[in-house]
């Protein structure tokens, strides 16, 4: 029976060990981004490029939510992500003191990149010109019944007591930049009933909600690339204050695997470029609506932009 | 009996329901917006009256057979096990006119006829013995269908082929995951029972301890475990190159092993309490130091126990291993908070099917072990009680 007492011992001891042990790679780009489609897409296409330029990478695309990504970046655990201008504000709260310059693309761009790359040695490269900022959209039906063009327009909606409900990530509702900024400019309040609160920021099932009127949802967060707005009967209502941040989505990588890899930079820099907005909206509409596959949509994307042959 | 009439009844009810009153699936000219309901009068497709006429003929068939069941019942029974493709086969090739839409992003979602209908069936095959044949029928015409693309539209099967580069990988690390938190929770669990048996003064510590982890929220713990975890690994570097990191596996790892615990330390208690006080004495009796009573005695005597607190285990921790794709651990938690961000279920459902099947795997095979455990026992206490 002692035998047997130490054989298992043994076995266990090396199967952790085997478990924990250093394994040697060749420095794979660990590539990850966020569980929706942009991340999909935008992640995809990283890796096809580099992949197509000879760099190793390991995929880790839908890796988690917005903060876990991060805190993952930080910690060394990943490598290249996709994240947004805007987010600045989260990561460096302390130095974020103007509000202005997060409604200016390049302001904010530069105010995000020095202190990531001064604090945390990690890298903005260039960016896509597309704001995929947060907006509230109503159903077609809903913004022409009640004449609502503007924030402005649901302004005046609201404050007549007129029955209202939205849905929204909680980030947002509690945000100065964002439903509380909307508040204080247009001049509304919303009560507690009239909001629905998710905890993530998924905008698919809001839209989804809003547009099957789930719960009396006559309005939701939205944001810039989201796609097929047409499809769902939706439209968004414009905001001529610029109440929330730019957010321009970008590949953020730490300066030690750069370092390695210094032509990641000039890689992916054409196609950050060529993704405007438009382009974004239609991509992230094939994935999230007509649920075809992020790698192919992204694929196809970049041969027909001659980035990537056959 | 009589509960088995009511049962045939109850089946009966529900497969009616589901003809007549509920949506059998829904076409969808895309992934989020609302679809057609499709109701089996809806389908006027040959292939599903027939299957739909010959069931119920079948059925009844086979329910006058009951008293003494034969090859031919087994025949039927297989047949019957055909139903549920030949509607998803149906359903899939069902044609929408008067709306346009794009053939590659419509699918077709499974409705709660569909379920309903099962559920139904088998509530009724359920009462004969010829049951599993069935069930037999069911899985390898559900397998051939896919296998043959015969349901090319179903919205299941569209989500596969979007993840089907990634989906074995998935199961790969989910299995892995919940295999390895499970196993590295037996030997501290079967330890933390066995003190808490023989040291009664610390017992409610032990079960205060695990009972703290079953009671936390798993979101929340996985929340606690990251950060220390973090700076660990931000202060030793050396932690971090074995993988031991703030996220991903490591964090998924600890709060599943945490939670494996209770049902082991509590099973394995219950095991060492409801040993014999005798045997133990005659134990001592004999000479044997403590070392020896437990792995000669106590524990033998309780393992089947053990066993069972380990089944627990493992079949719930297959379960919470979803919640690893919450933070970079990966498994089929990424694919299921995939279709939940998307607002797609077909997305949900294809991840939790396999986590179901896993699950029902584990409980069966440790269902056998368990049997096969008892049985050895029973045969060493004939032999001690003969000789």
């Amino acid at each position: 029976m002692n035998k047997y007492f130490k054989m298992i011992a043994v076995v266990l001891s090396i199967s952790v060990l085997t478990a924990c042990a250093p394994t040697v790679k060749e420095e794979p780009v660990i590539v990850a981004t966020m569980l929706d489609s942009e991340g999909g897409i935008l992640g995809n296409m990283i890796i096809l490029m580099l992949e197509a330029e000879g760099i190793k990478t390991e995929n880790k695309l839908y890796f988690g939510t917005p903060d876990i990504l991060r805190a993952a970046l930080e910690n060394d655990e990943v490598d290249l992500v996709v994240d947004y201008t805007g987010s600045g504000q989260y990561y460096h709260p302390e130095d974020a003191t103007d509000p202005s310059i997060w409604n200016d693309p390049e302001d904010g761009y530069a105010f995000t990149e020095k202190l990531d790359r001064e604090k945390n040695d990690l890298l903005w490269l260039t960016p896509a010109p597309a704001n995929n900022t947060e907006m509230i959209a109503v159903t077609r039906e809903f913004a022409s019944a009640n004449a609502l063009v503007t924030m402005a327009d649901l302004a005046a909606y609201i404050n007549a007591d007129n029955p209202f409900k939205l849905i929204a990530s909680a980030a947002f509702i509690e945000n100065t930049m964002g439903l509380l900024g909307y508040e204080e400019a247009y001049g509304f309040k919303l009560t507690n009933d009239q909001i629905i609160s998710l905890s993530s920021g998924n905008t698919a099932e809001m839209l989804q909600a809003l547009s099957l009127g789930t719960n009396g949802i006559n309005a939701s967060l939205v944001y810039g690339t989201d796609g097929a707005l047409d499809q769902l009967n939706l439209v968004v209502l414009e905001d001529p204050k610029q109440i929330p941040p730019v957010y321009l989505p970008a590949p953020v990588i730490r300066k030690a695997v750069l370092d390695m890899y210094p032509e990641i930079r000039d890689i992916l820099k054409p196609v950050f470029e060529s993704l405007d907005l438009e382009t974004l909206q239609t991509l992230n509409a094939k994935v999230a609506y007509e649920g075809l596959d992020a790698l192919d949509v992204a694929k196809a994307y970049l041969i027909e932009k001659k980035f990537l042959k056959q | 009996m009589k509960s088995s009439r009511l049962k045939i009844n109850l089946g009966y009810g529900l497969i009616g329901l589901a003809s007549f009153a509920l949506p059998l699936g829904e076409f969808k000219p895309n992934r989020v917006v609302k679809g057609i309901l499709l109701y089996p009068t809806d389908l006027f497709s040959p292939y599903l009256i027939m299957a739909f006429f010959i069931g119920i003929l079948m059925l009844y068939i086979v329910q006058m057979r009951k008293k003494n069941p034969g090859v031919l019942t087994q025949w039927l029974m297989i047949s019957l096990g055909l139903l549920p493709s030949l509607i998803l086969i149906a359903l899939s090739a069902v044609k929408i006119s008067g709306i346009e839409f794009n053939p590659s992003a419509a699918r077709v979602s499974l409705g709660s006829g569909y379920y309903v209908l099962l559920l139904g069936i088998l509530i009724i095959l359920s009462q004969f013995k010829s049951f599993k044949w069935f069930l037999l029928g069911m899985v390898f015409s559900v397998v051939i269908s896919v296998t043959l693309n015969l349901v090319p539209n179903l919205g299941l099967i569209k989500e596969f082929n979007n993840v089907k580069n990634s989906f074995i990988k998935a199961i790969g690390t989910h299995l892995t995951l919940a295999l390895s938190s499970a196993l590295s929770a037996i030997i501290p669990g079967i330890l933390l029972g066995y003190i808490s048996y023989t040291h009664s003064r610390w017992r409610e510590w032990v079960m205060g301890f695990v009972n703290l982890f079953q009671v936390a929220p798993t979101l929340s713990l996985l929340g606690l475990v990251m950060i220390p975890l973090s700076l660990l690994s931000k202060a030793y570097p050396i932690l971090s190159q074995w993988g031991i990191k703030g996220i991903g596996f490591a964090p998924a790892f600890i709060v599943l092993t945490l939670y494996c615990l209770l049902p082991i330390v509590a099973n394995a208690y219950a095991g060492f309490q409801q040993v014999d006080k005798a045997i133990l004495s005659s134990a001592q009796g004999m000479g044997l130091t403590p070392f020896q009573i437990f792995y000669k005695v106590s524990f033998p005597l309780a393992a089947p126990i053990i066993l069972s607190g380990i089944r627990t285990a493992l079949t719930q921790n297959i379960g919470n291993t979803i919640l690893a794709g919450l933070v970079g651990g990966g498994g089929l938690g990424a694919l299921i908070f995939l279709g939940l961000s998307q607002a797609a279920p077909d997305l949900v459902l294809l991840g939790t099917i396999p986590v179901v099947i896993m699950a029902l795997m584990s409980d069966q095979i440790f269902e056998f072990c368990e049997y096969k455990l008892n049985h050895m026992m029973g045969v060493v206490h004939d032999t001690t009680q003969t000789s």
